[in-house]
């Protein structure tokens, strides 16, 4: 208990400062800085002692520079300059010759520049003469503040201050909030202090999942206000660290998800005003740990929170009952869950629910087994560059969330979610898919799969797509098969599910898992994939068509149903097609992929502006460039027939001008568009980044490189993207030979804006 | 031809050495089309845990299509990230940039840039004047161009001399090398048109097979064919249909990386030089093929084949056509056909026709007939009467032989019911050279 205390207490300031550093993001930076001390403190940090640059050096150079020239030989010699006619063979041979000493001169070079760099920096802090050295200052101030924060936040009387653990301490920490006077705290601390009691110190994972229900109870109260969410009870502990055959976890688990997945998870703006409860109803306050944390349980409030945990587990087998009259499948869960599985998962399901069969007695090999592949993985890339460029000093600096300092429940992965810290959400969807049963090395073990457990695995699945780690995604994929498992459809589990049809497995994870192998060079594997989803939707639709359900029963559907439903099938059947346009053009099957374009606009006809240019860009990349004027007509006409006149049309004309004068190599006028549209939309990314690429074909790469720096330092939020940033690290290698300096400048702004899903890979910097 | 990883190396090193002893550095950037932004769209609907995350996190995301989120190809452009290849015909570009990494004024800044190729030095640089000072942190640019006409080992020489404070006088050198490759492969063949039986034309058919050998897709903007001053060219790549004609290419108006396409030309002689048969004998000019392809953007390309030359199918001194044959005969019953012989010699001939009969086609007339004599240049039309015995096509395509003896050829016919068959024609012709 004391320990506990202690420990809350000697967390909660790294936790603020968390929040702080939020803050911080959004508020402006504060005046009152001293913009001189702190360029002193940077150049101290920002060059790491020689040797350890010229580590670097080389690696660096290695990767870098791709588009710069090979350089083949170097000849100071002042005096030879000669016009003739040099022999290629003759210089070629001097390059062979010359080429050994690189490395060495290339390290030599690079710690006599430090060390002179250094130097001046340190003698002259306050030089700022370039952009970047203001850039520098700049960012050292957001850091600054968020020093100030942090030695602020103890003394903090703010009750709002969130409670979250910190990361890297974290493993057996309990954060105990403070304050009492906030309603939910108390429970927690409550239910904390009896925990804390029987707490036995070793072996806990910090995976205890809070119920959704309760989560969604939270929705409304910003995220500061949500408690950390504390250790397992003993009881549940015991039962998440066993790691016996028998699955106890995953049994436990599923039951209570499942009890309230319709009402809240799934649906988490539907959510039933039971699920809704203010904090301080009965059941939250409940004094017992169990029922705090299982709250699902209590999502009809007459179901005693405050039972024990044995107890509840008693309920839940025979508890179809309590259950049934919340188990009213909507409207909408039937229509979004609608699927037609294959021949045979239809015939296992149908002997599932006329009880033939029961689910025991089924193969193993039909069902799917998913496991975590891997754990622990993720870290913060920012960071480990930040080490390795600007010092472990500066590298301390920089905070983002990880799955420790959130809610270890969905609403804790939303914020890492939102707040682009993908890789903690991959983390914390590991955590909690562990605690069902699902974690590391559960792979082939049967396991009970329930509407969360479908949703965090695709949440984690499509993090790990969008940072682009492919193949752990497709590793993880593997036990899902086909998505086609008997057992994941909700007709598998007539006693949990009474009465619901359908597949659990989301569409959009139906559609991710067809997109991956493209990115795995199995373009056609995603085409396959794409095609089988394609024609399920258009039988679907077609089944619609004829008056019948979704999945071809006879079944009446109101008139708004029907139309709802339609409507769903084609919006889902078009995304089917973006993919496989997408697909397509990624193949470079351009005229395949123009096709599918095409056809989508039926679908989409808002988006008809959008495709038409999009095809006209794919004829640009081919060079194709009077096929793409035709489009970009079509889509000028197209305008003017429906007569509308607002702003985004009127650029799009221009942009399209903007891209053809660049076909032509006419970078003068497509600067002169660009600039155009700016005049009209001055924030508009594209034709502020666009423009600045031109300028340096033009021969203009100081004015080109002022423009991106401004635009960076101006609006960050728009401007530190990948595809921005490689233009600028592109121009400052081109610039001079400080690039690396005006990097890790970027580096900085970078660290104290963007959470750990950055690519760092556009910073060029390793 | 992916420049290394070394490469930067030294050019890393280039700069550093270059600071250690100048004021200046000079560095070089191979200035290729920019790229679109692509992005991955990752979804997810409404009621999927994650609602509305995915789709604001795409909306905020600069580079996605507003309004179309989903779709992959962006606006923005991004700068060549490698050096890429370069193939003859294209337009080599370049940036050069000279900055002034001292913190001292830098005067009579002369920076030139040349390229060498195997067989040349040409000079690229904009300008060729100095700058008369560069205060620090400033730099001098220039982009060049530069279309290459030359495969093989190319080496940019960029040169820059200045001046100090101090007036010391400096000068350095750097070397960037990179390899030209060939982009297309051209394969030439000719047809020429004997089987026109309505008149003799001396028409040739080019066939010219173009294929792909870089890496990415092609667009071909322009294949033409330039034809020598003795021939009209009509180009056979477009089937009208109607008032627009369209591509026998079809909407494929590009080429993938190793894809072939075969473009066709017919070629007529002008009236003045088809008149005589003899004119156009041996090896003759006929044109060349004119390339121009597009890339990414619309990065250029132009190639021009070396002019094509033909070997005038060879008629000796007697030439043989068939000037009339009927298309289907009817078994055992004679037909008739007419040849026309031309003597393409400078002497006169007499001639003789001697008829020899194969296994499914026999002659009716006398062989051994005297034709009589036949001047230069003149020609002569026979009646022959011939008989076919087996049904069926058979295509006889004998060689000219020794001296004296044609073998003509022809192969005619169409098939449409059982009574009627198909008949091949052999005849043979003696003549003697007087």
């Amino acid at each position: 208990m004391q320990n506990a205390i202690e420990n809350a207490k000697c967390h909660v300031p790294v936790t603020l400062d968390i929040d702080g550093a939020d803050e911080t993001l959004e508020a402006s930076v504060p005046p009152q800085t001293d913009p001189t001390e702190e360029s002193i403190d940077l150049d101290a940090e920002a060059f790491v002692s020689p040797q350890d640059d010229s580590s670097h050096s080389e690696s660096l150079v290695d990767k870098l520079n791709d588009q710069m020239m090979e350089s083949v030989m170097i000849s100071d010699s002042p005096n030879s300059e000669e016009e003739d006619v040099v022999p290629i063979d003759s210089l070629l041979e001097q390059n062979e010759e010359e080429e050994p000493k690189t490395p060495d001169d290339a390290d030599t070079e690079e710690r006599i520049e430090d060390v002179r760099n250094k130097d001046v920096s340190a003698a002259e802090p306050e030089e700022a003469s370039g952009a970047l050295f203001k850039e520098e200052n700049e960012g050292e101030k957001i850091v600054q503040v968020d020093d100030k924060r942090e030695t602020v936040a103890p003394d903090d009387p703010k009750p709002e201050a969130p409670k979250t653990q910190e990361s890297a301490l974290e493993m057996d920490s309990d954060s105990t909030p403070k304050d009492e006077a906030v309603p939910v705290c108390t429970i927690f601390s409550q239910g904390v202090q009896l925990k804390a009691q029987a707490l036995i110190p070793d072996g806990f994972q910090p995976t205890l999942v809070k119920s959704p229900s309760f989560t969604i109870g939270n929705t409304e109260t910003p995220n500061k206000l949500v408690p950390q969410v504390c250790q397992p009870s003993p009881s549940l502990s015991k039962f998440f660290t066993d790691s016996s055959a028998v699955n106890p976890a995953s049994d436990f688990f599923d039951s209570f998800t499942t009890s309230t997945s319709f009402v809240s998870i799934s649906n988490p703006n539907a959510e039933s005003p039971k699920a809704a409860a203010p904090p301080e109803s009965p059941l939250v306050s409940a004094p017992t740990a169990a029922g705090t944390y299982f709250t699902p349980v209590a999502t009809k409030p007459q179901v005693a929170p405050a039972e024990p945990m044995n107890k509840l587990q008693a309920v839940f087998p025979s508890g179809d009952d309590p259950f049934g009259s919340a188990l009213v499948t909507s409207d909408l869960d039937k229509r979004r869950d609608a699927w037609l599985p294959s021949e045979d998962t239809r015939r296992v399901l149908i002997s599932v629910a006329t009880q033939q069969v029961s689910p025991v007695q089924i193969d193993r090999e039909q069902l799917a087994m998913p496991g975590l592949k891997f754990d622990n993985l993720q870290g913060d890339a920012v960071k480990d560059l930040m080490q390795r460029f600007l010092g472990d000093q500066a590298a301390m600096k920089r905070q983002v969330l990880s799955a420790n300092s959130v809610e270890q429940n969905f609403l804790g992965l939303k914020r890492l979610i939102s707040t682009k810290n993908w890789r903690a959400a991959v983390d914390l969807t590991g955590r909690l898919l562990t605690a069902h049963g699902q974690g590391y090395g559960k792979s082939g073990q049967p396991t009970n799969h329930t509407t969360d457990s479908l949703q965090l695995w695709f949440v984690r699945l499509a993090l790990l797509v969008k940072l682009s780690l492919f193949q752990n995604a497709e590793l993880e994929f593997e036990p899902f098969g086909n998505l086609d498992h008997p057992d994941l459809y909700y007709e598998y589990y007539p006693t949990v599910y009474p009465g619901r049809r359908g597949s659990m497995v989301p569409f959009s994870m139906r559609v991710l898992h067809a997109e991956l192998p493209q990115y795995l060079q199995k373009p056609q594997e995603t085409l396959d994939r794409l095609h089988r989803i394609k024609s399920v939707c258009q039988k679907i639709l077609s089944n619609l068509q004829e008056g019948l359900a979704e999945d071809g029963s006879m079944m009446n559907l109101t008139q708004d149903n029907r139309l709802a439903s339609i409507q769903l099938w084609r919006s889902r059947l078009s995304r089917v097609m973006y993919s496989m346009a997408n697909c397509l053009l990624m193949m470079k099957d351009y005229m395949l992929a123009v096709e599918t374009y095409h056809s989508i606009i039926e679908y989409e006809p808002e988006q008809r502006v959008q495709l038409l240019s999009g095809i006209g860009r794919i004829f640009l990349q081919i060079g194709d460039i009077r096929t793409a004027e035709k489009y970009f007509q079509d889509v000028e006409k197209g305008c003017q027939s429906k007569g509308k006149t607002c702003l985004c049309f009127c650029d799009c004309d221009v942009v399209h001008r903007a891209f053809v004068y660049l076909s032509q190599n006419n970078y003068a006028d497509a600067h002169t568009c660009f600039s155009s549209v700016l005049e009209l939309d001055p924030k508009n990314p594209v034709a502020n980044n666009n423009a600045a690429v031109c300028l340096l074909y033009l021969g203009r790469l100081k004015e080109s490189l002022g423009q991106l720096e401004s635009l960076v330092h101006k609006d960050p939020a728009l401007y530190l993207h990948e595809s921005v940033l490689f233009n600028l690290t592109t121009m400052y290698e081109l610039e001079s030979s400080r690039s690396t300096q005006k990097k890790q400048a970027l580096l900085e702004a970078v660290a104290c804006r963007e959470g750990d899903s950055f690519n760092v890979q556009c910073l060029k910097l390793v | 031809m992916q420049v290394k990883g070394q490469s930067s190396a030294a050019d890393k090193m280039d700069v550093s050495q270059a600071k250690q002893e100048h004021l200046l550095a000079l560095k070089v950037m191979r200035l290729t089309k920019p790229t679109l932004f692509t992005n991955m769209p990752v979804t997810c609907e409404d009621r999927d845990l994650p609602g509305d995350l995915f789709i604001r996190l795409m909306k905020d995301d600069p580079s996605t299509v507003k309004g179309a989120e989903t779709l992959i190809l962006g606006e923005m452009l991004t700068l060549p990230q490698n050096f890429g290849n370069i193939f003859l015909g294209e337009t080599f570009s370049s940036y050069i940039s000279v900055h002034n990494d001292s913190n001292q004024v830098v005067k009579d800044i002369l920076v030139k840039a040349d390229l060498q190729t195997s067989s040349q030095r040409l000079n690229l640089s904009a300008s060729n004047s100095a700058v008369s000072e560069l205060k620090p942190e400033c730099c001098i640019d220039d982009v060049i161009h530069h279309e290459v006409k030359e495969i093989g080992t190319h080496i940019l020489v960029c040169a820059v001399s200045y001046t100090t404070q101090t007036g010391e006088k400096l000068y350095f050198r750097k070397f960037f090398k990179f390899q030209v490759l060939k982009p297309l492969d051209v394969k030439t063949k000719f047809y020429n048109a004997e089987s026109d039986l309505s008149s003799v034309t001396d028409e040739v058919f080019l066939e010219a097979q173009i294929q792909n050998i870089t890496t990415s897709p092609m667009f071909m903007e322009k294949v033409s064919l330039e034809p020598s001053m003795m021939y009209n060219v009509t180009e056979l790549n477009n089937v009208s249909a109607g008032i627009e004609s369209e591509s026998t290419f079809g909407r494929m108006s590009y080429l993938q990386p190793l894809d072939t396409r075969q473009y066709l030309y017919c070629l007529k002689p002008k009236p003045e030089f088809a008149e005589k048969a003899g004119v156009i004998k041996g090896v003759t000019v006929i044109g060349k093929l004119d390339i121009v392809w597009k890339t990414n953007l619309g990065e250029r390309g132009r190639l021009q084949t070396s002019q094509l030359q033909r070997m005038a199918p060879g008629y000796g001194d007697v030439r043989l056509s068939l000037e009339l044959i009927p298309d289907t005969v009817s078994l055992e019953e004679p037909f008739d056909i007419t040849c026309k012989i031309t003597n393409c010699s400078e002497r006169t001939m007499d001639l003789e026709l001697e008829m020899c009969n194969t296994r499914s086609v026999h002659w009716c007339g006398v062989s051994g007939r005297q034709l009589g004599k036949l001047s230069p240049s003149a020609s002569l039309s026979i009646p022959l009467k011939l008989l076919s015995s087996v049904q069926g096509l058979q295509v006889h395509q004998t060689q000219t032989s020794s001296v004296g003896f044609y073998h003509a050829y022809i192969a005619e016919a169409k098939c449409s019911s059982q009574e009627i068959l198909f008949s091949s024609q052999d005849v043979e012709m003696k003549s003697e050279s007087e």
